[in-house]
């Protein structure tokens, strides 16, 4: 007669929670427990002011027993002016991850080629014991309920305008430009 | 009294055996395997013509019982040098198990050439990433084949620039912030490494 372990063996020892995965496009995506709605792109020139990223925001539940979460986000970037110098911050719950900060750009040059795609990713550490925002270290007592986690952006100056969510060619054409290439969002729980 | 099915659930059915994943802010992270510590980067990696380990790169992994494959992603940012040749910023980059160079990670980045070599605009998100198998019948670390991995193994990368003085690189580095240089912690944007051990 064989085991009671060998016909009900123990779950796979997988350290993933939960896996939230989804496209700008204002679809509802279902997690364990709760349910979220990601926000619709369109294609935008970005000012020299700050502005939240559509397709970037989150209002995250944690699952029980979660120690990281991995945030990332893909996001199509294009040259507006020259190089498109465009400037990235990463916020949970109104609250700066400087350490996340990025900037990115194309080679100089006055013909806007520059199209590409922008990682933006940070691991949360949820096992320390003082928040530390700056850091993206968060405590757990201070995640409770739905915490918002985007990504604002901007450009350098009007001489070096970006563009997101924007493709100015398609199909050997840009006739009927902007395209939307819209921005992928995923959120993973780790115990 | 509950069903059976509900006190003895099927297992999952996914193969992921577990996922180290972390920045490298010097944290440490612990999995199924052990607990592994994360590099320090608290500043910009300045690449010259020899090859040089990335910052925040390493990590010496040892996978669970019964995994048949390793994937290793390494996340960071790169930028032309903020010098008169930066330029395009050309640089190499190789991935490294356990002192051997795995040569089918090898590749290079760059921006354009801008037609001036003191514009070093070119910046960018990069990421190199592999899967080692560990189904293979015999080593061909070359390729990142791998009849087995039962030690703790290190994973790294290394990079060059292309040449001397022009097209220089550096890794981690923002160039720039709010309309002007970069300053404090933001010249820098550390790595992450996210390591997936499968079935």
């Amino acid at each position: 007669m064989s085991k009671l372990t060998d016909i009900f063996p123990a779950a796979a020892s997988s350290n993933v929670l939960e896996v939230i995965c989804g496209i700008g496009d204002g679809r509802t995506v279902h997690g364990n427990e709760n349910s979220y709605t990601m926000g619709t792109a369109s294609a935008i020139e970005l000012s020299t002011s700050y502005a939240d990223i559509a397709g970037s925001s989150i209002d995250y539940i944690l699952p029980t027993d979660t120690n990281y979460v991995h945030y990332e986000f893909i996001v199509k970037w294009a040259a507006a002016d020259y190089s498109g110098i465009c400037h990235w911050r990463l916020y949970f719950d109104g609250n700066e991850v400087s350490a996340a900060y990025i900037n990115n750009a194309s080679s100089y040059g006055a013909s806007n080629h520059g199209h590409h795609l922008v990682y933006i990713n940070w691991v949360f550490d949820l096992t320390v014991t003082t928040t530390d925002y700056s850091q993206g270290q968060i405590a757990k007592s201070d995640w409770s309920g739905a915490k918002t986690i985007k990504v604002r952006g901007r450009d350098y100056s009007s001489s070096y305008d970006a563009r997101v969510h924007w493709t100015t060619w398609r199909d050997g054409s840009s006739s009927g430009y902007p395209f939307l290439d819209v921005p992928l969002l995923t959120v993973t729980a780790y115990s | 009294m509950g069903k059976l099915t509900e006190i003895y659930p099927a297992p999952a059915s996914n193969s992921i055996k577990e996922t180290l994943i972390g920045v490298a802010d010097g944290r440490s992270v612990t999995v199924s395997s052990g607990t592994y510590t994360f590099e320090t980067v608290s500043s910009v990696l300045t690449l010259s013509t020899s090859y040089k380990d990335i910052t925040g790169s390493s990590i010496t992994y040892t996978p669970p019982e019964g995994t048949k494959y390793v994937y290793y992603k390494f996340s960071y940012k790169s930028s032309s040098a903020p010098v008169n040749y930066g330029s395009s910023g050309i640089h190499h980059l190789k991935l490294f198990l356990d002192g051997t160079d795995v040569y089918r990670a090898h590749k290079s980045n760059a921006g354009n050439y801008s037609g001036s070599h003191s514009n070093y605009h070119a910046s960018f998100t990069n990421f190199i990433e592999y899967v080692f198998d560990l189904t293979a019948g015999s080593d061909d670390y070359g390729q990142g084949k791998l009849s087995g991995w039962t030690t703790g193994k290190v994973i790294k990368c290394q990079a060059r620039d292309y040449s001397s003085p022009y097209y220089q690189a550096d890794i981690h580095r923002n160039h720039w912030e709010d309309g002007t240089s970069a300053s404090g912690e933001e010249v820098y944007t550390k790595p992450t490494i996210k390591i997936i051990a499968y079935s």
